[in-house]
């Protein structure tokens, strides 16, 4: 079990905007049920935002390729033409 | 994030390490660490080096000449040293000067921080407070009377560079030519632009501003948490199997792929793939042996570079850091340094100390700053790109130098 809190109140749910508030807490629960399954379930509990507790569960499963690891994601070179792109000036030796 | 924080801090370190005294006894002449300790286990049998450690060091990447191939200063040495403030300003190269300027710069922003506002941005704000801030720790690491991070080779300095590298980095000059300090973000340097701070190995080292590193265990992985969001999760294999191979050469990652082993009660950990762009190397602050604030010692071909660290406890409190850096492309010989991480006296204390989420990219607005003030002033950012390409030159011709003498040597045999 993780207990979670110490959040802020900037993120969300999901893309359609489910939201909520720094006082969120979180009970996650990871419970092996085979050597390659795990049950994922996490309690959300933000009195300021919902009128009683939800709990998602959802099973894992194992990746079990040879040499597997995970590869470092750098999300910001792709972004940086989006965020900065419009700043630079194309006479004044910006691409 | 700011603009050229590294640099600040480590002349905020310099002043706030002038102002200190040495603490009796506090150099080892020697290792640290006891003949007799006994390495504690895991319960599942690995080596344990598991902790909050302070990774911060005052020992100098280099040996400052006057020290030649001695490993250790004696305590008179130090204490002239401390008394000089010497403690954490060590080489004999551009760093120094750079450093006494922003050391300069802090004590006139400090002298004119009570002094009426005449309306100009940052007049009054940008001072020794700002610093201050970003290493507010007042602990200070261990001292050790070693005179150099650099072991092997036995002169302490870092070997000089290959033709080939000496190419790229002339190549690399030459596209800058004529770009200013930001005309776009590419200008700028890997950490400003929130892509990896120094990297590895000079990420495993602590500032002022960050100095923990924090390793966890478990049955087959050893896992550093390094600050700024960088967790290493390393492989080291169980007694039944392995850890898993290496990457092909085709997969490059900006902090390579690492690997672990056990050698007695030492981690031995291989790193490869690093990557290998034209964006490694613009000069900026940052690089991955640390550097200084406007270069780094690195042109970076990253295909060739092999990186080995080797991480073993000498006691309770300590553990020794070694990694040797081959890379036939860039360096004429390999090099090998030592450093040593202390665990954290706030954790051990009871406290509970813990590091933080790093969310670098959130309020960038340094760099929106940054190519917004080269476009409205881009003569001055003009100006300052070619004040810190001279300061390259300047490098530049000492490695030419150095890579002269030691072909001559090759030459005669010595």
């Amino acid at each position: 079990m993780v207990e979670v809190n110490g959040f802020n109140d900037l993120s969300w749910f999901d893309r359609a905007g489910n939201y909520h508030s720094a006082a969120m807490e979180v009970v996650e629960r990871y419970t092996p049920i085979s050597p390659w399954h795990m049950m994922y379930e996490a309690t959300i509990e933000d009195p300021e935002v919902f009128t009683r507790h939800w709990t998602i569960r959802l099973p894992l499963y194992r990746r079990i390729e040879d040499d597997l690891r995970l590869l470092e994601f750098k999300c910001v070179d792709l972004a940086e033409e989006y965020v900065y792109g419009g700043l630079v000036d194309p006479e004044g030796g910006g691409r | 994030m700011r603009l050229r924080g590294c640099a600040l801090v480590a002349a905020a370190v310099a002043m706030v390490a002038a102002a200190t005294t040495l603490p009796a006894g506090a150099g080892q002449a020697q290792d640290p660490g006891r003949a007799d300790y006994t390495t504690p286990r895991t319960p599942w049998g690995d080596p344990d080096l598991q902790g909050m450690w302070d990774t911060r060091t005052y020992t100098p990447m280099e040996r400052p000449p006057e020290f030649g191939t001695r490993e250790f200063m004696t305590e008179e040495e130090a204490a002239e040293r401390e008394r000089l403030g010497l403690r954490r300003v060590v080489s004999d190269d551009d760093d120094d000067l750079i450093a006494q300027e922003l050391v300069q710069q802090d004590v006139a922003r400090y002298a004119r921080s009570d002094a009426p506002d005449d309306g100009r941005p940052g007049y009054r704000i940008a001072g020794a407070e700002y610093n201050a801030f970003w290493s507010a720790d007042p602990t200070s690491p261990p001292i050790s009377l070693r005179t150099s991070q650099i072991i092997e080779p036995a002169d302490g300095r870092m070997p000089p560079l290959t033709r080939d590298a000496l190419a790229v980095w002339e190549a690399r000059e030459e596209a800058r030519r004529d770009r200013s300090q930001a005309d776009d973000w590419e200008d700028r340097g890997l950490s400003e632009r929130c892509i990896t701070r120094n990297g590895l190995p000079g990420e495993m080292l602590g500032s002022s501003q960050q100095p923990l590193k924090e390793i966890v265990q478990t049955p087959g992985y050893v896992s550093i948490v390094m600050p700024y969001g960088y967790v290493r999760i390393i492989p080291v294999g169980t007694a039944d199997e392995g850890p898993p191979g290496p990457l092909g050469p085709g997969i490059r990652q900006w902090n390579g792929d690492s690997l672990g082993r056990w050698d007695g009660d030492t981690l031995v950990v291989e790193t490869a793939n690093f990557k290998n762009t034209v964006k490694n190397a613009v000069p900026a602050h940052g690089g991955p042996f640390g550097g200084s604030a406007h270069v780094h010692y690195y042109p970076g071909t990253g295909e060739t570079l092999r990186l080995t660290e080797r991480i073993r406890r000498l006691d309770a409190e300590t553990l020794e850091y070694r990694y040797t850096v081959e890379d036939p492309n860039v360096f004429v010989r390999p090099f090998t340094t030592v450093n040593y991480f202390t665990l954290d006296p706030w954790a051990t204390g009871g406290n509970q100390d813990r590091l933080f989420e790093y969310a670098c990219h959130e309020h960038n607005y340094g760099m929106t700053n940054a190519i917004r003030g080269a476009r409205v002033d881009r003569q001055w950012a003009l100006d300052e790109a070619a004040r810190e390409a001279a300061i390259r030159t300047r490098e530049l011709e000492e490695k030419k130098a150095l890579l002269e003498v030691w072909e001559a040597e090759q030459q005669d045999g010595r």
